[in-house]
């Protein structure tokens, strides 16, 4: 039996043999070009874009939306079309149709491709050919010049206030050591080296070992991940249901804008923190989730009513009547054209609530609403710590941990408000 | 708008807010928690539930339930609390003196230090004072209160030492050596001076020393950060150059002149902070075994004590409203302008 659906298996394979040849070549021709696309367009892209120094989120688009995806999906493309060569038995299972369907996409990327391509050559041209150049850059720089100078100034500003560059410095490295930790940490965020509990500072445990033999060091370093992830996740996610929310009620005004600041006014009437236990209480388990859950709960009404004042005050502007007498629409003056002058304020208080959220969710987790015991995070180290209290390394370094954190986002988020705020800036 | 009238409104700008209240802590506990928990064990059949179920008017469309609710709070039912193993409404009359007594005696603490702190920080500005106050502030906004706490708690209990003894007490209201006190209103400090019990008066005193001072710094930054930037504000009006330039005494300027206009917003800020104070407290209350509501909340949410958690989250809503009203009534009366507005 076994030896007949062999033979089969052969001869299915033997007349599939030319056709996945055929296939595999093909793929990797177009895998190949679709490489090679991507990165002619990524090469020019990047030296254009960085050359006249603005426009990163332009780089980044160009690169996110189709160059980068497309030097990627080639290369995978030809290496499929390679593995197909190679091994002739896989030629006749799913990857046959599959990757019919990936040459679909590619053509179709491709053709998009193609338009950005030609987008990015005229912008390449628009860039560097002088005669092009002359003409549209100095509508241009007329244009964004005093935007570019506005920003090249707090640049300078924030260069100047020690506070903030060491602010700066502070959530860098944070971010670095959340990013890189698997790298270099001596002992995983679960490894327990059970023979030495309890450890003072030593070479072998710089900052000690808790009740089970965990190393201080390393747990602290891998809550960071656990830690940071939690006070961004909460600060977008409520910053942009608040900003929806608080966009609207301001610019539509009447009964939506009553509805959503009396919604606010009671949200307001709890201090955050027990608000937040309430909502985890309620919620039964106790996990990470639910601790963000209950923040975003707590924290989105005060982005809505920060918008929504931001709002009410541009709307009245000059500019808005003008974008609305050329028949613009709502949504159109309301995200293009109000909102990004809005977007001071919300930064600053999001750097602010960054450090704010930490600070609550180490509270949460450490009245014991955390992730379960043992979990690497900064607020249950310091619960479980609190236990075994006279060994002060337990609960030190963890402490360390999240004042550091918060203090430098409090320090960048007031020298940048006082950078932005217009009536202190000097001229 | 004359003051009378803007009373009013904002008196009845309330009402909503406090409805809303209620409904977010009825859908918290009732709804999307799970009520028949409250009432069954583990030894409860399963088919006696539905009928548990009708004798609370579980069974009941959400908003009837809502009205039972209602009728309960408002006829001083707010059910057993079984962390405290007594009915709710004793069970806070026995711990809120200790909390708001608490909180007294930190605000009390920070508003003497933090208002003179912002000032000579605003008048020196940029000097060396400044800076130290401004990292000093810094620290304690960015700082966990729980985790302050239990360093204050190692180095003043465990790791200095006065004769043999902790340099101070680990917690609690007042040593447990104490026992000829009888409770009258709850507030010990007062309780001690009514009954002359002098030895209870000092031992209480020295037990507030490391909760006050944890829960008062944290207010404390926020008072001098605001005492600082309103001072700045101020101090560029007109009217002060104009004070400077009359040849006034810098002190008469400074205190005379800016502080009173610069006093209005840190008045405000020191009414809302009182919620960041009873947030303070429940972390503080748990560290030094403060037998105050904090505890009492963080004891219940562990055990998930659904009318507890209920009757602290609604008390406290309630405090933190009424604090806010009688802020924006003080600013009122300080601050005609704002009744224009």
């Amino acid at each position: 039996m076994e030896e007949i659906t062999q033979v089969q298996v052969e001869v299915v394979v033997e007349k599939a043999r030319p056709m996945a040849r055929v296939l595999g070549i093909f793929q990797i021709i177009v895998g190949l070009a679709g490489l090679g696309i991507g990165l002619i367009i990524l090469a020019p892209v990047v030296a254009g874009f960085i050359a006249v120094e603005f426009g990163l989120s332009a780089l980044l688009g160009t690169l996110v939306l189709n160059t980068l995806p497309l030097a990627l999906l080639g290369f995978w493309l030809a290496s499929i079309g390679r593995s197909i060569l190679r091994l002739d038995t896989a030629a006749f299972s799913w990857v046959i149709y599959s990757n019919l369907i990936y040459i679909g996409i590619e053509f179709l990327v491709g053709g998009i491709a193609v338009f950005l391509a030609i987008a990015n050559v005229a912008a390449i041209v628009m860039l560097f050919v002088p005669s092009v150049r002359s003409y549209w850059w100095v509508l241009f720089r007329e244009d964004l010049g005093p935007r570019m100078k506005e920003l090249r100034y707090s640049l300078y500003l924030i260069r100047r206030s020690p506070l903030v560059v060491v602010g700066l410095i502070i959530i860098v490295g944070y971010v670095f050591i959340a990013l890189t930790v698997h790298m270099w940490a001596p002992y995983g965020p679960t490894e327990r080296i059970w023979t030495e509990t309890l450890a003072p500072p030593s070479p072998t445990h710089i900052w000690g070992t808790d009740q089970n033999g965990g190393d201080i060091f390393s747990m602290v370093m891998w809550a960071t991940r656990i830690d940071l992830r939690i006070a961004l996740l909460v600060v977008s996610v409520s910053l942009t249901i608040g900003a929806l929310i608080g966009a609207a009620a301001g610019y539509f005004g009447g009964a939506v804008d009553e509805i959503v600041m009396r919604i606010t006014d009671v949200f307001f009437a709890f201090p955050g923190l027990i608000l937040a236990m309430a909502i985890v209480a309620a919620l039964g388990e106790r996990n990470l989730d639910n601790i963000a859950i209950a923040l975003m709960v707590v924290w989105w009404p005060t982005y809505a009513r920060l918008i929504r004042g931001q709002v009410l005050i541009e709307r009245e502007r000059l500019y808005v009547e003008a974008a609305r007498s050329v028949g613009a629409s709502d949504f159109r003056i309301l995200v293009s054209h109000i909102l990004p002058n809005t977007i001071q304020p919300i930064i600053v208080q999001a750097t602010l609530d960054l450090g704010g959220v930490l600070l609550t969710a180490a509270g949460l987790s450490f009245i014991g609403f955390g992730a379960e015991a043992g979990t690497a995070e900064w607020g249950l180290m310091i619960a479980t710590g609190q236990t075994h209290f006279v060994f002060y390394w337990l609960v030190f370094y963890p402490g360390m941990a999240i004042l550091l954190c918060a203090l430098a986002f409090n320090l960048v988020g007031d020298g940048v408000r006082d950078i932005l705020d217009p009536k202190l800036r000097r001229r | 708008m004359r003051l009378r009238d803007y009373v009013l409104r904002r008196v009845f700008l309330s009402i909503p807010v406090i409805i809303g209240v209620l409904a977010i802590t009825f859908v918290l506990a009732y709804v999307v928690g799970n009520p028949v928990a409250l009432y069954v064990t583990e030894r409860t059949p399963p088919q006696a539930i539905p009928g548990i179920m009708r004798d609370h008017g579980l069974d009941q469309p959400v908003y009837i339930q809502f009205f039972y609710y209602l009728r309960d709070l408002f006829s001083g039912d707010w059910g057993y609390s079984r962390t405290s193993r007594m009915e709710v409404i004793p069970t806070i009359q026995r711990y809120f003196p200790a909390t708001i007594e608490l909180s007294l005696v930190a605000m009390v603490i920070a508003v003497t230090i933090g208002i003179p702190l912002g000032i000579i920080s605003a008048t020196k500005k940029d000097k060396l004072t400044d800076h130290v106050t401004r990292v000093i502030a810094l620290a304690g906004v960015s700082m966990p209160i729980f985790w302050f706490a239990l360093m204050l708690k190692y180095l003043l209990y465990y790791q200095f030492f006065v004769w043999g003894l902790p340099y101070l007490p680990e917690g609690g209201r007042y040593s447990f050596t104490i026992i000829d006190h009888t409770p009258i209103t709850n507030f010990v400090l007062i309780d001690s001076i009514i009954t002359g019990n002098i030895v209870l008066f000092f031992d209480a005193l020295i037990h507030f020393v490391m909760p006050a001072m944890c829960l008062g710094y944290i207010f404390l930054a926020v008072i001098t950060r605001m005492m600082r930037s309103s001072m700045l504000e101020v101090l560029k009006e007109d009217y002060i150059t104009l004070a400077r330039s009359k040849g006034l005494r810098e002190r008469v300027v400074i205190y005379r002149h800016a502080l009173r206009n610069a006093m209005i917003p840190t008045v405000t800020i020191i009414g809302l902070a009182f919620g960041g104070l009873i947030t303070g407290a429940v972390l503080t209350e748990t560290i030094f075994s403060w037998p105050g509501l904090g505890r009492w909340a963080v004891a219940a949410i562990l055990t998930s004590d659904i009318p507890s958690i209920n009757a602290f989250t609604l008390l406290v809503a309630i405090i933190f409203v009424t604090a806010n009203l009688v802020v924006d009534l003080v600013y009122a009366t300080l601050d005609p302008r704002i009744r224009y507005g």
